[in-house]
């Protein structure tokens, strides 16, 4: 029986190949729509009223200045918002999990700076925001919740609804460690503070809404990575239904799991369309991208490792707090940090001995969201750090105490004591290659000798396995209570071309190029005989392009599909051919007996049969070209790889410099090695940002400092270095071509990479660095304090 | 993020743009607009009208004298960076060119911009004072040259009155040697501290040596006794550490979100050192 989990077969050709991106001419030439660039009759301009205090009651909101500027349209606050959608209603079915529900304008309480409080349509964006400026708010400023500490120790509610502040609690493994750390030869621990960031997509988020009130239906242009789950929750949300919603995505300008999100000012904006008649539009600008869209990655791991003579590693421990802001925001909720941190934790390393345990605090900050290498970043640095100074307290070189400890072939399947069950990884193969790239010993002796001139080199390396193409099984383990499939629909058209329908929605990831490699080697044609239709609802169901996921289920997908269809073609040929169906072949662009290319058809002549020529037909023959299909992974799918950094610190400065930067990719059979690379770079350009630039500062009053980018600092083209780049493949048995997914792995280990360099650069004068970004102030700081001492 | 509504006018001569300043006392002159516009959107300032200078050439024009340049105020950083005269006669400025923005903002901004608009973190400022510029002012009433050392007053505060323009500026040629330093968070910020350090050398020994300090106080800072200790010596490498000791002690610096005033003072140190290291070894 056919399942949703099948993997079809698909025989690489185009796949492993690197065709350039069919996007980039209308990308690189502006001529891409974004959903900026979107222009409709009559369209209206929204501006939003930011909250300008972390907490408080709303007294009272008066619109009516703001009512009678030039080109106002509307003004709403929360009282008319109210009657119309209840919030988001974000909770999960967790025992202990208090659910929140976020209103679209504010209602009583305002709980972070930067909360919707109240909105004006008008005919131009710039009258909307000389309206907000009439707009006469009364807010009671109550106490403030700024960090976790005040979170779990003052007493005082960050969000009326969350008691004690306290939204999640988990420790699914709980082992007694107490032994192992007694026994240790050596201990490692530290106290790690990831910082608060923003993912920060070079275009802003975005919504546009047109309500056509003669037919009922509502157009939806969005900047999401989730259009097919936006459509179900607008439908839900709003009471509006479902079959009379598109949701478009133009170009989406980057998202990073930031646009992974149900949004309010999304809802907002449909209720706005739906109220005046008229299309609607709000584009975020950077200031709003930077106090409201999504927040991540703000984590304090207190973690230890205990660690025998030999350099085995015999427990860990973890105990995560994450400051989660002041809801949820849907779908990840809270539990996107901490809680998923602390389920892969020791992956890729045998580690008999376990006990994690998460807390996720509400505080008046910005919610926290999905970015990039969820969960993982902030554990994985923790762990590769300590790493390090165990192999320096032991005096083994990080790749050897890392070979010790890696899972390797005989181990598999391995389950890690959080219960994932680990059936592949080129671990060990990894290592070596790193160390190769690196050229190891020469690399300490350029060390030493920069050091005799008071120069400080690092080297940092970070080995990691990845949750990839994440479908329900994953989601599953991680206490998703959610399932996750897409389908496709493939269509052979008379003259046997190829159309592809997916809901997989595209961020400049490049999957028109790569699906289109994949369907073109489902059928054994060019690549340039395929088109890729997505972008909108009306195509295909889609999860989404969250999760590494797309390759997986746009491979899994099309090659159902694709199978489908095959058979229709081999039915005819085998007629035409006088052989068994069994025994047709699709490839080179014809159709044709096994091992015999000579007795064969051109694919088109095949196709144009099925459509204009019955006499061809089998009896019984079905001519529909086409066929939809589901996917979902039978089981976890894991890609690994490592990553490596070399850095010189400024000791006189506390500046630090990334010097060169190193990767080794295993993400199974790869689709276009030229994506997986540019995929790899940015992803490390992030990591850098992260772990030695990027911060969102708030305040003892909740007042977020950073709201500029000039405050807010991204890395620049000038603060990434020299990447080198290896690729190893181990092809994937749970997907067709034996394809995996990737695309979050940088995030997910080369932080760990660049903190690992900074404290190696340090480790001779005795200095730790655990609080990131690895500022100069801080690491001025910690040099000066290990001077005194 | 969008502008407030205002009035913007495209004056073709000096005394026009004078004219159209004095007509509307919430007026704002233009030039490369890249702080100015920033400052607009964010709804930080609402100019009743902008004055755009973009189409008076004389404030584009650079005379190259024996002794002096004297460079027009909408002269953009990308000229200026580009100008052989500027390399030649004024290498400390075409120095600190490199560490101004970007080159799209160098494409726009302007020399006379970043004067009169002063952000103590600007490179243009700093050049200005270690060169014993003048600034040179046109109102109603007329024109006045205004050394630099008077000229800037603080972070964002000039000597420029209502209505008046910054027309151009006069540097003369340094007989020291300049070596320029710079630590910004990246490339391109504006400095969190930066240090312009000349010297003239016989042998070793300093006969003459300035030093100044940038984006360590509101304005440039002059470190006179470190000068001072330094004439007559030798540039040892501990009368080098000594100097840069000397050029931030009893300094009141700055705070910001990337330097409190301590840290602040001990990278200018080092900066001015590092200056004093680099012109020691003939490396500038
Ligand atoms: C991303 C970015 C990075 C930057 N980095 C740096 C950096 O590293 N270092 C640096 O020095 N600068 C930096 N800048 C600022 C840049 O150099 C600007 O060009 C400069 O500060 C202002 O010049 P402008 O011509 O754009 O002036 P505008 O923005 O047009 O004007 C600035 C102010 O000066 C006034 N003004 C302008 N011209 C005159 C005149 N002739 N007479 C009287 N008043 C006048 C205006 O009314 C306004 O108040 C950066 C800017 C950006 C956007």
């Amino acid at each position: 029986m056919a399942t949703k989990a099948d993997v079809a077969n698909i025989r690489p050709q185009s796949i492993g190949t690197s065709i350039p991106r069919r996007e980039d001419p209308g990308l690189l030439t502006g001529r891409t729509p974004y959903i900026a660039d979107i222009a409709l009759p009559g369209m209206l301009h929204v501006a939003i009223l930011r909250s300008p205090v972390a907490h408080g009651r709303i007294v009272g909101v008066d619109l009516s200045a703001a009512r009678a500027m030039p080109g106002v349209e509307l003004a709403w606050s929360g009282a008319d918002v109210a009657p119309r959608c209840a919030g988001i209603m974000a909770s999960l079915d967790q025992k202990g999990f208090v659910a929140t529900v976020q209103p679209l304008l504010a209602q009583e309480e305002v709980c972070f700076i930067g909360e919707a409080i109240a909105v004006v349509v008008a005919t131009s964006r710039a009258e909307a925001e000389d309206a907000l400026e009439k707009i006469d708010i009364d807010v009671e400023e109550i106490p403030v919740v700024a960090t976790v500490d005040a979170a779990m120790t003052t007493g005082v509610l960050a969000n009326a609804k969350v008691p004690a502040n306290l939204v999640y609690r988990s420790d699914r493994v709980t082992d007694d460690v107490s032994d192992a750390f007694g026994a240790a030869a050596v201990v490692v621990e530290g106290c790690f503070h990831t910082p608060r960031v923003s993912a920060s997509p070079m275009e802003t988020r975005g919504f546009v809404a047109r309500h056509e009130w003669t037919t009922g239906q509502l157009t939806c242009w969005a900047a999401t990575q989730m259009p097919s789950f936006i459509k179900t929750m607008i439908a839900i949300h709003l009471q509006f239904p479902e079959q009379q919603i598109e949701v478009i995505t133009p170009q989406v300008g980057g998202g990073f799991g930031q646009k992974a999100h149900l949004h309010p000012e999304e809802l907002l904006v449909c209720l706005l369309a739906i109220e005046l008649g008229r299309p609607v539009r709000w584009i975020e600008d950077r200031q709003e991208n930077l106090f409201r869209a999504t927040h991540a990655k703000q984590q304090v791991n207190e973690m230890a490792l205990a660690v025998d003579q030999e350099g085995r590693f015999l427990a860990l421990r973890d105990r995560v707090t994450t400051d989660g802001g002041a809801y949820n925001s849907l779908p990840w909720t809270h539990l996107v940090e901490g809680h998923c941190g602390i389920l892969v934790v020791t992956d890729p390393y045998r580690v008999p001995a376990l006990a994690a345990e998460t807390i996720s605090v509400a505080t008046n900050k910005c919610p926290i969201g999905a970015y990039r290498g969820v969960g993982f970043s902030a554990p994985t640095l923790a762990r590769e750090v300590l790493i390090d100074r165990a192999a320096r307290a032991l005096g083994l070189s990080p790749f050897e105490i890392r070979r010790r400890n890696l899972i390797r072939e005989e181990d598999l399947p391995y389950t890690t004591r959080a219960g994932l069950r680990i059936r592949e990884g080129s671990f060990l193969a990894t290592v070596d290659r790193l160390e190769a790239m690196i050229g190891y010993e020469a690399f300490r002796e350029r060390q030493e000798s920069a050091r005799r001139e008071g120069r400080y080199l690092g080297l940092g390396i970070s080995i990691f396995s990845e949750i990839s193409g994440i479908g329900t099984r994953a989601l599953n383990f991680l206490d998703f209570p959610i399932t996750s499939h897409d389908t496709a629909t493939v269509r052979v058209e008379p003259t046997g071309k190829v159309t592809v329908t997916t809901g997989i929605v595209t961020a400049g990831q490049g999957h028109l190029t790569t699906l289109a490699q994949v369907a073109a080697d489902a059928f054994g044609v060019p690549a340039e005989d395929v088109t890729i239709l997505s972008g909108s609802t009306s195509h295909a169901v889609g999860f989404g392009t969250v999760a590494s996921r797309s390759a997986v289920f746009g491979a899994g997908t099309i090659g159902r599909a694709a199978e489908m269809v095959r058979a229709k073609m081999r039915a005819i040929a085998a007629r035409l051919l006088q052989a068994a169906p069994e025994e047709i072949e699709l490839s080179g662009g014809m159709v044709h007996v096994r091992d015999d290319p000579g007795r064969g058809l051109p694919f088109a002549s095949v196709a144009g049969a099925a459509y204009f020529a019955e006499g061809t037909h089998p009896e019984d023959f079905d001519p529909t070209m086409e066929a939809t299909a589901a996917f979902d992974p039978a089981d976890i799918v894991l890609a690994n790889g490592g990553h490596a950094a070399i850095v010189e610190v400024d000791v006189a400065t506390g500046q630090v410099r990334v010097e060169k930067m190193f990767a080794v990719e295993d993400c199974g059979r790869m689709i276009n090695p030229m994506i997986v690379e540019g995929q790899i770079r940015g992803g490390m350009a992030q990591a850098v940002g992260m772990v030695l630039l990027e911060e969102l500062i708030y305040d003892d009053n909740g007042q977020l400092i950073t709201t500029t980018l000039q405050d807010y600092l991204l890395p620049t083209a000038l603060d990434v270095p020299d990447i080198e780049i290896a690729h190893l493949e181990t092809p994937s048995t749970l997907v067709p071509g034996g394809i995996k997914g990737m695309g979050e792995s940088a995030m997910i280990s080369a932080p760990a990479a660049v903190a690992g360099a900074v404290n190696d650069a340090l480790a001779c004068l005795g200095v730790t660095i655990e609080q990131f970004p690895a500022s100069p102030r801080r690491v001025f700081a910690a040099v000066a304090r290990a001077e005194r001492t | 993020m969008k502008f407030p509504a205002f009035a913007y006018a495209v004056p073709e001569t000096i005394e026009e743009a004078l004219e159209l300043l004095a007509s509307d006392a919430d007026a704002r002159p233009l030039a490369g607009g890249q702080s100015l516009l920033p400052i607009m959107a964010l709804r930080l300032a609402a100019p009743s009208m902008l004055v755009d200078l973009g189409r008076i050439d004389m404030l584009r024009q650079c005379v190259v004298g024996p002794d002096r340049m004297r460079i027009g105020a909408m002269r953009t950083h990308a000229a200026n960076a580009a100008c052989f005269d500027v390399w030649a006669q004024l290498p400390l400025m075409s120095d600190a060119l490199h560490h101004v923005a970007h080159q799209a903002v160098r494409n726009r901004g302007t020399f006379g911009g970043s004067l009169a608009h002063a952000d103590a973190g600007a490179e243009m400022p700093l050049v200005v004072s270690a060169l014993d510029g003048a600034i040179i002012l046109r109102g109603p009433h007329g024109e006045r040259s205004v050394p630099a050392a008077d000229f800037f007053q603080g972070h964002y505060t000039t000597a420029i009155e209502p209505g008046e323009l910054l027309v151009a500026v006069e540097l003369p040629y340094s007989p020291l040697q300049w070596a320029f330093e710079e630590f910004a968070r990246r490339s391109g910020d504006l400095a969190v501290a930066m240090a312009a350090v000349g010297v003239d050398l016989d042998g070793d020994v300093c006969r003459d040596v300035r030093i100044l300090l940038g984006s360590v106080g509101e304005r440039p800072i002059r470190a006179h006794d470190a000068e001072a200790f330094l004439r007559g010596r030798p540039l040892t490498p501990g009368a080098i550490t000594e100097a840069g000791r000397m050029a931030v002690a009893g300094v009141a610096a700055r705070s910001d979100i990337h330097a409190d005033p301590a840290y602040r003072a001990s990278i200018a140190a080092v900066l001015v050192s590092r200056a004093l290291d680099r012109l020691a070894r003939g490396d500038f």
